[in-house]
């Protein structure tokens, strides 16, 4: 049998594909309202945010657990949209990313115009249930059947390895959490916003040992957007936009690995840079998927920020507000403002794109000129299966 | 259904009955291919390492492995294991390949070899379980 993929082929770039209108439906603890109503949300907004007529959206990606068993093609009716390019991102933590690389493939090709990304879900007193003890065939009948933890349990594992093997501490992981905290202080949209403490970090309850509350993000409802057009049609109606300058996805990446240490970004992060012609000391802030901070530290090395194995030492070298030396999270994370399903996987993705253009929610990273947005998707059984990256760049 | 009668599979999808199966005699059953001989879980139609659908079941009464990681869950999204909380969860790698998620009992430390047994639980799943820490536990901590 013979192998291709040895030789290293460039993608091509997105020339002048830009990403503009990031739109946020703030988020609830509970919502009566149906994924729908917060996927509609969030494209109303991108209308209203472009001043496009909705017809002039003319391709669509749609990421949500709890639009079951509706889909992104049911919803084009229910909403009235007659998309000519349609995509379903079921990549969790990883869609923001992936539905950015898609849209822009498409607006490239020609194959659409202006393309609404969005990801959304409700969560009602039995939604987190219903999915975690039905997320895939190996997490519900090899996973799930042990204690019903959901997905603490098995980042639990991740974590307690992590911390054996790297030399990780609680208070590695709190420091990161103060910070994100610190940095949602003056965000509207989040659920947390009051000052957190090591201390009381540290003395969080624990949910699924060696992970403690506060290691955790709260399920909500929500849903965020963007659109991916032309650059030179966001100049025409006057849109703020960021330019694309390169992105990465990979799927089960290292599956001989027997616990997992590393994400797919080690495999596709030298293509990552050099497609941006930037390296990490170019990146003015990084938003990484925050579903557990240990996720944060893998992260941080497999998109070359540290050496594999390194991260508890580089977090003790830097500092994580927005003011710090290494920004990160600027909006306070999932941790602060909580996970809205699938629009857990587009958090990272707006608020790059607002810090970008000057608009950020809470407070701007000064100077910011390119950002790094991260995902990683799908804890399937025993590890998170996507992992994604995208390098943004100020106009 | 009383403790004492004998539990009885779940309804599974026919190819899966067979651990069920064995589970309900005891016994643990972990997939293999017969084109390439690798071991594999969960349980698949498809080998991952060849794509060969030519697999069968090592049925045997108990696998042996080592703790790669453990978990004390506090919290629980299901009512039937409130009672059983704090409960200790682990993942082990088998020898014959394959990681599993098991039950543990207390008393085990990470890098210890493990012996992994299967039962049905009270909805009728096959579950698996460390059964005892095996004679050389404490090694490799």
């Amino acid at each position: 049998m013979s192998q291709i993929g040895d030789t290293y082929v460039p993608a091509r770039g997105y020339d002048d594909v830009v990403a503009a209108v990031p739109v946020t439906v703030p988020y609830l603890r509970r919502s009566e309202h149906g994924a729908a109503w917060f996927l509609g949300r969030a494209l109303a907004g991108l209308a209203e945010g472009s001043g496009l007529a909705k017809d002039s959206i003319d391709g669509l990606t749609v990421s949500s657990f709890t639009l079951h068993p509706d889909s992104a093609v049911s919803f084009t009716q229910y909403v009235g949209l007659s998309p000519r390019v349609l995509e379903s991102i079921p990549t969790g933590g990883a869609c923001g990313v992936i539905a950015l690389r898609r849209a822009a493939r498409a607006v490239q090709a020609g194959d659409a115009n202006v393309v609404a990304c969005l990801a959304g879900d409700t969560a009602h007193a039995s939604s987190f249930r219903d999915l975690i003890s039905s997320f895939s065939t190996f997490a519900r009948d090899y996973v799930y059947p042990y204690g019903a933890g959901g997905p603490n349990q098995s980042f639990a594992f991740l974590t307690d390895h992590y911390m054996r093997t790297r030399g990780a501490t609680r208070a590695d992981f709190g420091k990161l959490c103060v910070a994100q905290r610190d940095n949602a202080r003056l965000n509207p949209l989040a659920i947390f916003r009051e000052p957190m403490t090591l201390e009381s970090y540290l003395a969080s309850r624990p949910i699924a040992e060696p992970i403690h509350l506060f290691d955790c993000v709260m399920p909500c409802a929500g849903a965020d957007g963007i659109l991916v057009m032309h650059r030179w049609r966001a100049e025409q109606i006057g849109l703020p936009f960021v330019r694309i300058l390169s992105t990465i996805e990979r799927h089960n990446a290292y599956p001989e690995d027997a616990i997992q240490m590393r994400g797919g970004w080690v495999i596709d992060r030298d293509r990552l840079y050099a497609e941006a012609a930037v390296t990490t000391a170019d990146i003015d802030f990084v938003e990484t998927y925050d579903d557990y901070p240990v996720i944060s530290m893998l992260q941080f090395e497999g998109l070359g920020f540290c050496a594999e194995g390194s991260a508890p030492d580089f977090v003790r070298r830097n500092t994580f507000t927005i003011d710090g030396s290494f920004p990160h999270n600027t909006s306070g994370g999932q941790l602060s403002m909580g996970q809205a399903g699938a629009a857990g996987g587009f958090l990272g993705l707006v608020e790059a794109i607002r810090q970008l253009t000057g608009a950020p929610l809470g407070a701007p990273v000064p100077k910011a000129r390119i950002g790094l947005v991260s995902g990683f998707g799908m804890i399937n059984y025993d590890r998170g299966l996507c992992s994604a990256a995208a390098i943004l760049a100020r106009v | 259904m009383t403790s004492n009668e004998p539990k009885k599979p779940a309804a599974a999808g026919d190819w899966l009955m067979p651990a069920a199966e064995a589970a309900a005699r005891g016994l643990i059953a972990i997939r293999r291919c017969l084109q390439c001989g690798r071991n594999h879980y969960p349980p698949r139609e498809i080998c991952p390492f060849c794509l060969s659908d030519r697999l069968d079941w090592d049925v045997s009464e108990a696998a042996e492995g080592v703790l790669l990681a453990q978990t004390l869950l506090h919290h629980t999204n299901e009512e039937n294991f409130r009672a059983r909380i704090p409960l200790r969860v682990g993942l082990i790698q088998l020898q014959c390949g394959p990681t599993v998620v098991a039950f543990l009992a207390d008393g085990f430390a990470t890098g210890d070899r493990v012996t992994i047994g299967a039962r049905l639980d009270e909805r009728g799943r096959p579950v698996l379980a460390a059964i005892s820490p095996s004679p050389s536990a404490g090694t490799n901590r």
